[in-house]
């Protein structure tokens, strides 16, 4: 059966370990590329956190808009990845999210959004608190 | 059904074409005009590669346009291949002489020498823009104008293109980069035409997105209103974060919280 990537915000604490993984599972030329989860500290100092990550929705508008079908669903994961030889970089789906969950790399100014890291999210392997996890 | 590439056998599905089975056997084939997303055009004759005939006739033809068959086996690095390929590279390089990426190639391909006259030319009309805007995008701003050495892709009459909504795509596909494209603060500059940037109704940051660009993606889908797409990222993202913070408070539930 296909694994569960669970958010459990309640549990943290803003430490934004999952960021620094994310970028670094996601290198650019040997440079990390941007984080593709983020984690908001709701009080500051670090009292308490709240990661936003993509959630992989039902019905994405971010596939709706792609004019390329560089975003498919993969169906191991369930993740919506992109094919970058498909995209074209007309930052649509950047536009289109609600969530805030498409980023543009700043590196190469491309679009990017959680692809579950292909099978084994980083985030949820380095997250301390379990707030995230993938089981 | 099964191909061969450089005597390897490789798998291949009905409908494909040589240079992508090609390319995703890890095989190298140099290519200007080609995009995944794209059906092939043959316009840049960069992808030649030697198809074998029956009693030794060969014949070299484009990788792109090139469909899989039972039987067909084709090999990338034949002097025939490399003889073309070579004058594909100089008659490119007369036209635009200055481009970083033919250079490459020509390095690479062993194109020593240069016998024809430089043309100071910043396009190689492979075609990919119009294709993009007009197939993908869907905002059918350019056109082929012209014919022969007087080739343009451009608006209709080079006027600043109408039908152009900034979206940008065209420039990024573009395998010489010779389309201007200019971002300010403020506004994008491309075709003739200077489109607006909305601004993050939130924050202010101004966004790579332009009105036309807004309109176009929203007949896309049903999903979404125009206020919506007219925040920022990280704005979007702050809303996103204070209605899991709500939720987990209790002041809102998980129902509530989907729209
Ligand atoms: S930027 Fe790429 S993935 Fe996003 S909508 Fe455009 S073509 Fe699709
Ligand atoms: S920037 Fe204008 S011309 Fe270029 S692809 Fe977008 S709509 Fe077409
Ligand atoms: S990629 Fe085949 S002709 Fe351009």
């Amino acid at each position: 059966m296909r694994k569960i990537y669970l958010v459990l915000p309640e549990k943290c604490t803003g430490c934004r370990t999952c960021e620094l993984s994310c970028a670094y599972s996601h290198q650019i030329d040997q440079q990390p590329g941007t984080p593709r989860i983020r984690a908001y500290n709701t009080k500051p100092p670090l009292e308490k956190g709240i990661p936003v990550v993509c959630f992989q929705c039902d019905r994405p508008a971010c596939q709706e808009v792609c004019p390329t079908k560089a975003l498919q669903r993969n169906l191991d994961t369930g993740a919506i990845s992109i094919d970058y030889d498909r995209c074209i970089n007309c930052h649509a789906c950047y536009a289109a999210c609600p969530f805030g969950n498409i980023h543009i790399d700043p590196i190469n100014t491309r679009v990017a959004k959680c692809d579950l890291c292909g099978g084994s999210p980083k985030c949820a392997l380095f997250c301390p608190t379990g707030a995230l996890s993938y089981k | 059904m099964d191909i061969l590439i450089n005597g390897k056998k490789v798998k291949t599905r009905k409908g494909e074409h040589v240079l992508e089975v090609a390319r995703r056997e890890g095989f190298e084939i140099p290519s200007l005009c080609h995009h995944a997303a794209l059906p092939p055009d043959g316009a840049c004759r960069l992808c030649l590669v030697e198809v074998e005939g029956p009693e030794g006739k060969n014949k070299v033809t484009t990788a792109c346009t090139l469909e899989v068959a039972q039987g067909l086996s084709v090999r990338l690095d034949t002097p025939e291949v490399a003889a073309n390929r070579k004058v594909v590279l100089e008659m490119l390089l007369a036209r635009v002489s200055d481009s970083p990426t033919l250079l490459k190639l020509a390095d690479k391909y062993g194109l020593l020498e240069m016998r024809l006259v430089p043309q100071g030319e910043k396009c190689v009309l492979c075609g990919l823009c119009a294709r993009v805007c007009t197939e993908l995008v869907g905002a059918k701003a350019l056109t082929m104008e012209g014919r022969g050495t007087e080739t343009y892709f451009q608006p209709p009459f080079g006027e600043p293109a109408k039908d152009c909504v900034g979206c940008g795509s065209c420039a990024f596909v573009c395998p010489v980069t010779c389309i201007e494209y200019k971002k300010t603060d403020r506004t994008i500059e491309i075709w003739g035409r200077t489109f607006e940037r909305l601004a993050c109704t939130e924050c202010g940051e101004p966004l790579d997105l332009t009105p036309e660009h807004r309109d176009l993606i929203r007949r896309r889908t049903d999903l979404l209103t125009p206020a919506e797409m007219q925040l920022c990222g990280g704005c979007e993202r702050r809303t996103t974060m204070k209605t899991m913070q709500r939720v987990v408070e209790g002041q809102q539930t998980l129902e509530t919280a989907r729209r």
